[in-house]
């Protein structure tokens, strides 16, 4: 099961915004989240949103690919940062990859790496699948 | 044209054109993602034939793209000599450059 659940421990900065959406697991899971994170980083500069529209377009077509579960997008906003969590019920191994030029595909967190400031990995504590996060400061120019 | 729309997915068209001096180009627009990469990557190799000169994709019209239009150029790149990438966004430019493909998807300046 994934859900919209437990706010992420040790977080000292006051939150702006925290909100979570729960996504199926369709092939237009991607483009739903997409959607969701435009609508959710209305307002916040251009180069964030369309980085930030990247990234979790990445990690929703992960899950659709290789997790085969039901996603929850958890996006929080401090007054510099933006923390967003692409959680599911998976248990495989997020690994980037350095394709070849040659090789089509596998280039998916490799983008994920290069475009954001942070990102990770977390387990959930009961056991049940995982989160890959990332972060981005809201005040870089991205461009 | 090749328009394709899946269920609240992504939302993309490949089409042959001409720019102004007159030379043939195939010009995506909208958005290139996993719902709908496979079906415009069948239009954009029929387009992009095989072997022969140069090609150029214009992205002016393109709204978003991730890893799976990338996937998407190459294996039409894969096909012709070579392919020239005109008016990408900065994201789009960003994403070729930083997985080492600008030797591949040639960015036009």
């Amino acid at each position: 099961m994934v859900g919209c659940g437990a706010a992420r421990p040790g977080t000292l900065h006051v939150l702006l915004q925290s909100q979570c959406h729960l996504i199926r697991n369709t092939p237009a899971a991607p483009a739903v989240a997409r959607r969701y994170v435009r609508e959710a980083l209305a307002g916040q500069p251009d180069g964030v949103v369309d980085t930030a529209t990247l990234i979790v377009s990445e990690l929703a077509t992960n899950c659709v690919r290789h997790a085969h579960t039901d996603l929850a997008v958890t996006i929080e906003r401090t007054n510099g940062q933006l923390h967003v969590d692409i959680a599911d019920a998976g248990t495989g191994q997020v690994t980037p990859r350095h394709p070849d030029p040659t090789e089509v595909t596998g280039r998916g967190l490799r983008i994920v790496e290069e475009l954001s400031d942070a990102w990770g990995v977390r387990e959930h504590a009961d056991g049940e699948g995982k989160s890959v996060w990332f972060e981005l400061s809201l005040a870089e120019k991205r461009f | 044209m090749a328009h394709v729309e899946s269920d609240n997915g992504a939302r993309g068209t490949v089409e042959s054109a001409v720019d102004a001096s007159g030379a043939p180009i195939v010009k995506i627009s909208g958005e290139i993602d996993i719902s709908n990469a496979e079906m415009l990557g069948r239009s954009l190799e029929r387009i992009v034939g095989a072997g022969g000169g140069p090609r150029v994709v214009d992205l002016a019209a393109l709204e978003f793209m991730d890893s799976s239009g990338i996937a998407m150029l190459l294996r039409a790149a894969a096909r012709v000599d070579s392919v020239q990438i005109r008016n990408p966004s900065s994201i789009v430019r960003r994403i070729i450059e930083c997985t080492g493909l600008a030797g591949v998807l040639h960015l036009e300046s």
